[in-house]
């Protein structure tokens, strides 16, 4: 009601003025909770303004906001000290493949000019247009190369925050807006693919994202609401050991929501950590010898098999989930885990469903065969 | 007196190849500038903005910062090289850059686990943040040292606490980065690997007035470094303060590297490397002439070092650490092989 | 003149006397040897009159004042010192090891003045060594590292001389030389020399007076003449067999 007010006053007001485009009078902010457009992310809220939208960037306790303004409007005069980021935006830097992905799901790829850790993905039309000179790569997140930065003439740099990581020099030498992308901190599957609407404001395709969030959110939590009257849960934990460390997620991460919401009982449920946690080999032993299946990601070129993995490390075949072949792998070469599968998490969720308890893809996900995580057979 | 021009000659000429360095800097990069254009930005004439900021607001500050960071942490070097009379002795080695490790990783990976108050959050404070924990905690390790120097007459036993805080203050860190986050461990890998171009223009002059400083004082202490070279009876009988001497020239040395290790991270070997090449270069022990030279070639070899971790075929920007190990570690070797 | 009176000294490390009370008192121009056992404390007495280490108690006077009541600056000026530790460094020439001795004259930058690069030049000549001075002092023998020492402290221009055990590790010839040297700067240049020995038969040829030192014994200052032809030597030091001298 209020927004139809205002709406309707603006209306009046612009009549009442010779030219529309040039209106430099004040706007008024409205950031009632009410009139945030984002229903699952934590870290970022978006409230419509007159011309534009106010987009606010939280991370851990410091708070960004951001005016997304048309590049046909004037700047109003009570925004003039603010940060002003116009769309849709010509052309950026994306630190993650997190936030490339969803430009590239737009179809607005080419408005990306500057990327990190181009070896790292496996995206071919990405690697092609690196090839080609369209991305240039701008080096490693822990050694940002700033000249080649520079260089781009960004209008906007997309980063993803690190605690006691300051790049706001990149900012200042370059001349772009730094817009913090701390998407890793949600732990929400629905909060983290909620983060494709930031890149659909910067692109002025706002309706697209939403169109494409709101299908995600319904086939997540009509699948989630099949699951959540399931009694008889499998155990399940995640990951390989990294140089025999093993880190795994925790229990109240993203990845054990996925777990929960797909009738799993994942092992390290009860603990707090929302990020990842530092577990010795004897511990995970001792927790997931019995559990009946294994998350696992392979980042490398070639494919597992039970019997490489057991090669590499002779603890795996006291597994239960091992032995019985019971590992669910995503190959991250063949499936682009890493830069889609956050903007998927009613697929992931069909995965392990699938995996858990097939019987209860039913409908719409009929004859469903898993995206990302198949059952390694041999 | 022959000697005398010899060094003159190559004083004269180690000037030149400083300057070629220095040039040789702002010309190269990832983003290959024509030496007109360097040459019209440097002149101050109209030119492209972009071969503007990127010569002068981000080259030459490295260049700078990298000049400056190779003097302090090689006078520190020659300091420490004298004072223990052992030409394996460095700030580093007394325990002072892992000090200033363990500094930060308290600083990054506390804030990281309390949550809250993360430090790239704090915007211009995340960097100050860094350096000041760096800083901190080098220093607490040189008041550990001074302490116990007090205590201990006998500098290789010095030299064996340091090498202990050394490896406490690393464990230390280890143990935090052990409980920490995966997320919260990449400010501390990026500090570890050392840097130019952190310092950048905003925090230059402070940085350089700070080592400017800490120079000033090193020279002021030639005449007793030479006296010290005699060993300590000696340097007692000819009037020398050795204990207070000794507190001064551990302050001087500590106080330099710990501004360089706070800012740039622990960058290996160039005070450990330098003052070996200089001695070998000017074939003298004399600190009124050691001292300035090897603050000379300190910065050329910092010059030359910042060149090659950014060299145009490398992608992405070498860790500073990387190259100053590969080019300090053989001289070491040499120079403990010809010393036999 | 009397340099150096020593009252009611005793020496040793915190506040632990390892000797008796010393009493002894000196005159410029005299050549003294300090001779005793290995472990006697001779060490401790040089340190002690040096002014390395404090007494544990008595009076050390130099040169009528109170030695203690010296700046560090005026002991340099009044005590030199010539050890058996030799400085070990590559690139350190024996012309900077004996301009070192101009340390307590010279300015804070120790700039080297005509006045001082003249003494320089004269040391260099008395002890004989002026062909070396370009050289690096770890190339020479002991014998020569030996002079450049010297010639280090009377670069400094001290009426008192320390010498602990000069006479070691080198050659009869140069042994010889140094003593004739020793003579030579106490007669002809008026210095006042303390040295330790072991080297008796040498010591009691040049010297003017010698200090008996041993564990726990009173130390006794005697004339060379004392000790010719008697028991003293054999008595104080225990030993079962005569001296012959």
């Amino acid at each position: 009601m209020k927004k139809i007010i205002l709406i309707l006053f603006s209306a009046i007001y612009m009549m009442s003025s010779c030219d529309v485009v040039s209106k430099k009078s004040d706007i008024s902010e409205n950031t009632n909770d009410a009139l945030n457009l984002v229903s699952y992310a934590e870290n970022f809220e978006i409230y419509p303004l007159e011309i534009g939208y106010k987009l606010v960037i939280k991370y851990l306790s410091s708070q960004n906001e951001y005016y997304l303004l048309s590049d046909t409007v004037s700047i109003p005069n009570n925004l003039t000290d603010k940060t002003i980021i116009r769309t849709p935006v010509k052309s950026a830097v994306a630190f993650s493949s997190t936030q490339w992905s969803v430009f590239q799901k737009l179809g607005e790829i080419d408005k990306v000019k500057g990327i990190l850790e181009s070896n790292y993905t496996k995206n071919e039309d990405i690697l092609e247009l690196v090839a080609r000179g369209k991305i240039t790569d701008v080096g490693m997140s822990t050694n940002v190369n700033a000249e080649k930065l520079i260089n781009l003439h960004p209008d906007l740099i997309l980063y993803t925050p690190y605690s006691g990581v300051d790049f706001s020099h990149l900012g200042r030498l370059s001349g772009a807006t730094m817009l913090s992308f701390p998407d890793y901190l949600e732990s929400h599957p629905l909060g983290r693919a909620e983060w494709m609407k930031v890149v659909g404001l910067l692109c002025g395709k706002e309706e697209v994202t939403n169109k494409w969030f709101d299908d995600i959110v319904r086939r997540y939590e009509s699948l989630s609401d099949k699951c959540s009257k399931i009694e008889d849960k499998p155990t399940v934990f995640s990951d390989l050991p990294f140089e025999n460390q093993w880190y795994v997620p925790g229990g109240k991460s993203y990845i054990a929501k996925i777990f929960a919401d797909a009738g799993g009982d994942y092992i390290w449920k009860d603990n707090e950590s929302t990020g990842s946690l530092h577990i010795d080999a004897e511990s995970v032993l001792l927790k997931a010898q019995q559990a009946d299946f294994w998350r696992v990601i392979n980042s490398y070129d070639t494919p597992f098999t039970y019997e490489r993995l057991e090669k590499e490390n002779e603890l795996y075949p006291l597994f239960k989930a091992f032995e019985e072949k019971q590992l669910l792998v995503c190959d991250v070469r063949e499936t682009g885990y890493f830069e889609k599968s956050q903007y998927e998490p009613d697929i992931l969720l069909a995965d392990f469903i699938y995996h858990f308890h097939p019987e209860l893809l039913t409908n719409e996900w009929e004859n469903y065969t898993p995206k990302y995580f198949k059952r390694l057979v041999k | 007196m022959t000697r005398n021009k010899i060094n003159i000659s190559i004083l004269i000429a180690i000037i030149f190849l400083g300057i070629l360095l220095f040039i040789i800097n702002l010309l190269v990069g990832s983003v290959a500038i024509p030496f007109t254009d360097l040459f019209d930005v440097l002149c101050g004439k109209k030119s492209n903005p972009t071969v503007a900021t990127i010569v002068l607001d981000y080259r030459l500050p490295q260049a700078v910062t990298a000049i400056y960071a190779g003097a302090a942490l090689s006078v520190a070097g020659l300091l420490m090289q004298t004072l223990f009379r052992n030409p394996l002795a460095d700030p580093s080695m007394l325990g002072i850059s892992s000090g200033a490790g363990l500094g930060v990783a308290i600083i990054i990976l506390m804030t990281g686990v309390l949550g809250g108050s993360a430090l790239s959050t704090m915007g211009i404070w995340s960097n100050l943040g860094v350096s000041l924990a760096a800083f901190a905690g080098a220093t607490l390790v040189l008041m550990l040292i001074l302490g116990f120097s007090s205590r201990v007459r006998n500098m290789t036993t010095l030299i064996i606490i340091g090498l202990m805080i050394s490896y406490l203050a690393g464990s230390m860190t280890d143990i935090m980065k052990f409980f920490s986050m995966k997320e919260d461990i990449h400010a501390f890998v990026i500090w570890g690997m050392g840097s130019y171009s952190a310092v950048g223009t905003s925090k230059l002059m402070f940085f350089s007035t700070s080592i400017t400083l800490g120079l000033f004082a090193s020279l002021f202490m030639s005449k007793n470094l030479n006296i010290l070279l005699l060993g300590d009876l000696y340097a007692d009988n000819l009037g020398l303060n050795v204990k207070r001497n000794s507190i001064f020239i551990i302050l001087i040395s500590g106080y330099l590297t710990a501004i360089v290790t706070a800012y740039c991270g622990p960058i290996a070997f160039l005070g450990l490397a330098i003052p070996h090449m200089t001695r070998f270069i000017f074939k003298t022990s004399d600190h009124r002439i050691l001292v300035p030279t090897v603050m000379l070639i300190g910065m050329i070899v910092s010059l030359l070092c910042n060149i090659i971790a950014r060299m145009p075929g490398l992608e992405g920007n070498l860790p500073i650490n990387a190259v100053t190990a590969f080019i300090g570690a053989p001289v070491v070797i040499w120079v403990i092989l010809r010393k036999r | 003149m009397e340099v150096l009176k020593v009252k009611d000294l005793h020496i040793g490390y915190r506040d632990k006397a390892i000797l008796p009370p010393i009493n002894v008192s000196l005159n410029e121009g005299n050549l003294i040897a300090l001779i005793g056992p290995n472990g006697a404390g001779k060490s401790t007495l040089f340190k002690t009159l040096t002014a390395y280490i404090k007494p544990v108690s008595g009076s050390i006077e130099l040169m009528g004042k109170e030695l203690s009541s010296y700046s560090a600056k005026e002991k340099a000026m009044l005590i030199g010192l010539v050890l058996t530790e030799r400085p070990d460094d590559m690139f350190l020439k024996v012309y900077d090891v004996v301009s070192s001795g101009r340390c307590p004259y010279t300015n804070f930058f120790g700039k080297i003045e005509k006045d001082d690069e003249n003494i320089i030049q004269e040391s260099l000549e008395i002890v004989g060594i002026n062909q070396l001075k370009d050289r690096y002092f770890n190339t020479l023998s002991d014998g020569e590292k030996q002079k450049v020492m010297i010639a280090k402290t009377l670069a400094q221009d001290t009426p008192i001389i320390f010498m602990d055990e000069p006479t070691a590790f080198i050659d009869y010839p140069s042994k010889i030389e140094l003593f004739s040297l020793m003579k030579m700067l106490t007669k002809e240049r008026n210095k006042t020399i303390i040295f330790s020995s072991h080297d008796l038969e040498l010591l009691l040829r040049y010297t003017d007076d010698i200090w008996l030192i041993s564990k726990g014994k009173q130390l006794i200052s005697a004339k060379k003449d004392d000790l010719i032809g008697n028991d003293i030597l054999k008595e104080y030091f225990n030993l079962k067999e005569d001296i012959k001298i």
